[in-house]
């Protein structure tokens, strides 16, 4: 088998380049079209002849066909998938109340209730004034009110922050 | 030729080019056509200009590896399919696949077949 040598090659490329192919087709095309010469070469023809029957073959037809389907290739490509990733706005975000923390500040409400009713009702024995338990009674009710007040009346929107679609 | 037809030819090509992979592994573009003009008994010719488009696109797809050597002075780029992470011979065939096994009973000459008088 008769093989190319560097200076047939380098005839070959730039044959090649002269003709307008794709340039990312460009390596594989020269190996191609190079065991075609070797072949034809062993028939019995030299190089300049066999590269001039084997340019034919690159004529404009086919390299505009050519290229034509590698554009079409590559414009059905596969698309990655980050690409079709909706993007999300992203708000700085309160933590909510859980369950567990409902249940943790009724059950302190309910316990500061029982705590109060127990101190009036042990009070004689105690000795505590009942003027105390006027001021603590005032104070804490004063602070609920207020509580109640402001989840009331505070706007829906500054309540809570939402995540949103962009 | 209509994008539906060519869709149709490029499956169809892409079919057998992995199918003489799978049978013979590691291949370059010559060779691979070489194997298809053989295996048709000289019916089928992939040209240059539809083999190395597909073979990239089938590169890009994922469903080939290459390897680039250098061989005889120039570099020669092989292709082999890539290995699945399952058992090989579990390979479901394609859709594409089971239509042309679907249509090859319709294209073989049978003696039974009616004559119009």
């Amino acid at each position: 088998m008769i093989k190319l040598t560097a200076l047939h090659l380098q005839q070959l490329d730039q044959a090649l380049v002269r003709s307008g192919l794709p340039q990312v087709l460009h390596p594989e095309l020269l190996d191609h079209l190079a065991i075609d010469i070797e072949h034809a070469m062993a028939d019995g023809q030299d190089f300049s002849a066999a590269l001039h029957q084997v340019m034919q073959q690159v004529n404009a037809e086919a390299i505009a066909q050519l290229k034509q389907i590698d554009q079409q290739m590559q414009d059905r490509a596969v698309v990655p998938a980050f690409v079709n990733r909706v993007p999300v706005r992203r708000y700085r975000k309160r933590h909510r109340a859980t369950d567990q923390f409902k249940i943790w500040r009724q059950t302190s409400v309910l316990a500061f209730v029982t705590l109060m009713i127990c101190l009036f009702w042990m009070s004689p024995v105690f000795c505590i004034p009942l003027t105390a338990f006027g001021s603590v009674c005032i104070v804490a009710l004063t602070s609920l009110l207020g509580a109640l007040g402001a989840r009331l009346f505070t706007p829906r929107r500054s309540r809570g922050i939402r995540l949103q679609a962009a | 030729m209509t994008t539906a037809h060519q869709e149709f030819l490029w499956k169809t090509l892409k079919t057998i080019i992995m199918q003489v992979l799978n049978q013979h592994g590691r291949m370059y573009g010559y060779e691979i056509n070489r194997a298809v003009q053989n295996r048709t008994d000289g019916n089928l010719t992939l040209t240059f200009g539809m083999v190395y488009p597909l073979l990239h696109q089938l590169e890009r797809e994922g469903a080939l590896l290459t390897q680039t050597e250098e061989v005889d002075g120039r570099p020669r780029k092989y292709y082999c399919p890539r290995p699945s992470t399952g058992l090989p011979t579990s390979r479901q065939p394609t859709g594409h696949e089971r239509l042309i096994r679907m249509t090859q009973p319709f294209l073989k000459p049978s003696s039974t077949w009616a004559v119009c008088q």
